[in-house]
């Protein structure tokens, strides 16, 4: 980011607050780019797009904040920080569960087997009163 | 009504009011942090108090202290000062709403402790009351009950 690119991106925010729109336009494209290099490095893969979109809604929203005579890098900066940090606060409050080593339970597949044929069953009738030889199940549906 | 007494009373809560005003409205922008103008507020505040204590040390025949809380009307005065408050916070937690604070609590808190000084100022006014105790009693505790109010319902209302 060099110095010269942060004075056209305040030039083009005050430009897009007077009203310009090819400017503003402008301005979030080139900010959208930015912004996901920004989170990229900074928050799971997942979060980044939403990320992005969290900070141009709230970039938009409180464009009429910034006062061309400053430099907008401190402005956006402290704004996509405190998105970041809103978004990092959020994930530990509804981090997922973990799921545990035990979580499996033992086999009911028989059960469901059985299931299955009952029904069967009563859809083929007599074709279901034999059973496959050696539970080859695949030819004996065919 | 005495007047070194009446004075000290308008004078610390009038400063205190700016003081908080401004940290309140300098936190929307993103940039600014309210902590200092917080740090400010609070010295400001001891230093209002030990002001007082000289006061009151300095004034002759003072009577027993639990006299001087005459408290069924301190009660009143909280209250008075609580309703005058709200349209100070109110207020406040609009601009900021508007604004961009990037620490909600620290701008909450700075809101809340400018309405409480504002409310006790306009209400400095009206109290007949210019005893140095009565007022280090009860107007610190009409004051932190709206500034703690301000600080736990504010950083809801001004998210963003």
């Amino acid at each position: 980011m060099s110095t010269a690119g942060q004075d056209e991106w305040g030039k083009l925010m005050a430009a897009a607050q007077a009203g310009n729109g090819g400017a503003y336009r402008r301005l979030l494209g080139e900010l959208r780019d930015w912004l996901r290099y920004f989170y990229v490095r900074r928050l799971p893969s997942a979060h980044v797009d939403d990320a992005v979109q969290d900070a141009l809604i709230a970039i938009h929203e409180k464009r009429h904040t910034y006062d061309p005579g400053r430099p907008f890098k401190p402005w956006l900066a402290a704004v996509v920080r405190y998105k970041w940090i809103d978004r990092l606060r959020n994930m530990t409050r509804h981090a997922g569960d973990e799921l545990p080593d035990n979580l499996a339970v033992p086999d009911h597949g028989c059960a469901v087997t059985s299931a299955v044929v009952a029904r069967c069953g009563r859809i083929f009738g007599a074709r279901c009163s034999s059973r496959p030889s050696g539970g080859n199940w695949e030819a004996w549906v065919s | 009504m005495q007047l070194p007494t009446f004075w000290w009373k308008l004078g610390s809560l009038g400063v205190l009011t700016v003081v908080g005003v401004a940290t309140a409205l300098r936190s929307r922008d993103p940039a600014a942090s309210p902590r200092r103008g917080l740090r400010i507020f609070a010295l400001l505040l001891g230093v209002a108090i030990a002001l007082g204590w000289v006061i009151d040390a300095l004034a002759p025949g003072a009577g027993a202290l639990w006299a001087r809380l005459r408290w069924r009307h301190g009660v009143e005065c909280v209250f008075t000062m609580v309703v005058l408050s709200i349209p100070a916070i109110v207020a406040l937690g609009l601009l900021l709403r508007r604004g961009v604070p990037t620490d909600r609590k620290g701008s909450a808190l700075a809101a809340g402790a400018a309405g409480a000084a504002w409310g006790a100022f306009v209400f400095a006014f009206r109290c007949p009351d210019d005893d140095p105790f009565y007022v280090a009693v009860w107007y610190p505790v009409g004051c932190s009950m709206i500034a703690l109010a301000g600080r736990l319902v504010l950083p809801r209302i001004i998210r963003w």
